[in-house]
């Protein structure tokens, strides 16, 4: 039988029928039934089309949002057709040949002048909305560096996006983009960042640490921060230490805890809506109560007032743990109330830790709300338990966080390192693996491809998804040959 | 001015013509995508949507360089990327499980087989890893040429062969272990009825 490579070299392309005879394994008739049977349906067509409308109003709200206070002369509100048009009015495009602004060339290196609330297209995941003087250092394949010489510039940068780093400086302070919304002043010579959502690293006077949702600093806050917490001021695992249900109250205040559920999350998640136990307080705000030390030993009991089974509070927990709209103090709340939950059903400490533990792994999914301080928080547990059974799960969940979340692979990297120096078997050979593909990420293609054949070698790589992926990193590197 | 060229400049203008053109025009190869390359564990209505938002969110920054339904793909490729991401944590701290079908009780017998089928496709396309899946899903499920889809990903045309060479034994593998499934892929048999899978 001939090979697809025989045909290659002809330089005639081939038709996918030749291409078929040639080398289909699969036949016409399963190809057609396969083709039929993931065509969408009318239905999920016509859903679609009917989406369009929330989608209009989506886009209509958030452009009104980002032009208000514009000064082109337009009226405060407009529609989706007069917004797009005005954004395109004020684009620019770095990136992929000569950005421009307007008929201006913006030139590498060159100190801009913008009026107010110029917006600039840096690739295709970053866009910035400046007033002052900004300046672009460079934008390449290495990433895009600027610098903000005077005023305001507000950066938007689409999570999870496939960009290189994007960093900011003023003065004396560096701002790293982790995938986020956040704004940075420099105004007579004083810095001020303020996070939108989303997660950035700022680095100042030789300290380094993250800023996360809501939160916001400037120059002279920072010594007090430093000051007070060695790092950050978000709470750390500490707060949520295994307590037992009768010191609960005396742990916690004796003031019964809030959990604020934003109304579109009840409305968008299921889970929340069945699980919480939802009081409308006011307009805006729906709450779920929990009350600290008062959870009902009996499983049978029904929820009266503010205090609830403990079927019920798991329940609760679970939903708030689920929910991606969740605050991190919520959050943490939440995980306080699965801890006395899960020792109420019985479970030992080992098995509770354990819970835990995917538990911060679960934070990390809430993205822009609660990464900031997942890592911190795992280390600070790894800290207090060093000899804990969850070690691997913690390392493979920070590993996992890094890689796949925050997108910093330098930690990924160091965290399949060490997970690799903790287990055996096929867990050892899926982080040997997982090394060697952030390590190829990273551009290390020496550690790369002998992380990929000490994984391959072993034949232990259970994950047919990731032993594919390994193959096709390891066909990727010169050095790295895949074994027979 | 092509079609497209004139639909982009009409999105980019906010003319509402455009918008729904956009729709009409997108609407079945966005949900396709996101059916076969999504997999079981993504709601596909979900991911399409998203995918409309983002795409017109982002139109002004369309600069012709390569075609509409390419730049959508990448756009559909990388929400699809991410939200495989998270599913697979979810899955791994134990919070989802891998969707079972829908109750199709009420349901007439079409409508189930229908998502059975496409379940036992889905399942067999969950066995590839990203690279050759796409290539799979573009050319033998969409029916594209290699140049296209060479085009689309930005990868030599051999490669495109050659990943599509690897992809189609690995599906054809998967769906013979499927074994019954296959049979009922191709309607040699009838699957039961009325109830969860």
């Amino acid at each position: 039988m001939s090979r697809y490579t025989d045909w290659i070299p002809k330089a005639v392309t081939p038709t996918p029928d030749e291409v078929s005879r040639v080398t289909d394994p699969l036949g016409v008739d399963l190809r057609e039934a396969a083709r039929d049977a993931t065509a969408p349906t009318s239905d999920e067509v016509h859903r679609l089309m009917m989406s369009r409308a929330r989608v209009r109003a989506k886009l209509d709200a958030e452009l009104e949002a980002q032009h208000e206070g514009w000064s082109w002369g337009r009226p405060a509100v407009l529609g989706t057709a007069g917004l797009l048009a005005a954004a395109a009015m004020a684009m620019v495009m770095v990136g992929g040949g000569e950005p421009t602004y307007g008929d201006v060339a913006l030139s590498i290196g060159e100190v801009h002048a913008l009026s107010s609330n110029t917006v600039l297209e840096l690739g295709p995941a970053i866009d910035v909305t400046a007033t002052g003087q900004l300046r672009i250092d460079q934008a390449d394949a290495r990433g895009t560096f600027v610098t903000l010489i005077d005023g305001t510039a507000s950066f938007d940068v689409e999570p999870g996006a496939d960009f290189r780093h994007l960093v900011v400086r003023a003065g004396d302070t560096e701002v790293e983009v982790k995938g986020t919304l956040f704004d940075v002043t420099m105004v007579n010579g004083e810095v001020g960042v303020v996070v939108d959502h989303g997660l950035v690293e700022v680095r100042h006077a030789g300290e380094a640490f993250y800023l996360a949702t809501g939160e916001q600093w400037t120059v002279p806050e920072m010594a007090a921060q430093l000051d007070v917490t060695g790092s950050r001021k978000l709470p750390t695992l500490d707060a949520v230490e295994p307590v037992v249900v009768d010191d609960a109250a005396a742990a916690l205040s004796s003031e019964p805890v809030v959990l604020s559920v934003p109304p579109s999350a009840v409305a968008d998640s299921e889970p929340v809506s069945e699980a919480v136990d939802v009081v409308e307080l006011e307009e805006d705000h729906k709450v779920a109560a929990y009350e600290p030390g008062h959870v009902d030993h009996s499983a049978a009991s029904e929820t009266t007032g503010t205090t609830m089974t403990w079927k019920r509070a798991n329940r609760q927990a679970t939903a708030v743990l689920a929910n991606r709209n969740a605050k991190r103090d919520e959050l943490l709340v939440a995980l306080q109330m699965v801890n006395e939950v899960l020792e109420k059903e019985g479970l030992e400490v080992a098995e509770r830790e354990q819970a835990m533990g995917q538990r911060l792994v679960l934070l990390a999914m809430t993205d822009g709300n609660a990464t900031a301080g997942l890592v911190t928080d795992i280390n600070n547990y790894l800290a207090a338990h060093p000899s804990t059974d969850l070690k691997v799960n913690l390392i493979r969940g920070r590993a996992q966080v890094a890689n796949g979340i925050l997108g910093d692979k330098v930690l990924a990297a160091q965290s399949y390192r060490e997970l690799t120096s903790l287990t055996s078997g096929a867990e050892f050979a899926e982080a040997k693996a997982w090394q060697g593909i952030v390590a190829h990420e990273l551009g290390d293609d020496r550690e790369a491809a002998d992380a990929l054949q000490n994984a391959l070698v072993s034949g232990q790589l259970d994950n047919e998804e990731l032993l594919n992926l390994t193959i096709a990193t390891c066909e990727q590197i010169r050095r790295c040959s895949v074994p027979r | 001015m092509s079609d497209d060229q004139a639909l982009i400049e009409g999105l980019q203008a906010g003319e509402p013509w455009a918008f729904d053109q956009f729709y009409r025009r997108y609407a079945d190869q966005v949900l396709g995508w996101a059916i076969r390359m999504g997999g079981p564990n993504l709601d596909a209505e979900d991911i399409a949507q998203d995918v409309f938002t983002v795409a017109l969110r982002k139109i002004n920054g369309f600069r012709f360089e390569s075609a509409l339904s390419t730049w959508l793909y990448a756009i559909t490729r990388n929400l699809i990327s991410n939200a495989r991401r998270k599913s697979r944590i979810r899955r791994w701290v134990g919070l989802d499980s891998v969707p079972e079908l829908p109750d199709f009780s009420d349901a007439p017998d079409e409508v189930v087989q229908q998502a059975r089928r496409r379940r036992i496709v889905q399942d067999a396309l969950e066995t590839l890893a990203d690279s050759p899946r796409e290539v799979l899903v573009l050319m033998d499920l969409e029916g594209r040429s290699a140049p296209e889809v060479s085009d689309m990903l930005g990868v030599p045309v051999g490669t495109i062969y050659s990943r599509l060479h690897y992809a189609r034994k690995k599906f054809a593998k998967a769906l013979e272990r499927q074994g019954l499934g296959k049979a009922e892929l191709l309607g040699a048999v009838s699957a039961p009825t009325g109830g969860r899978r």
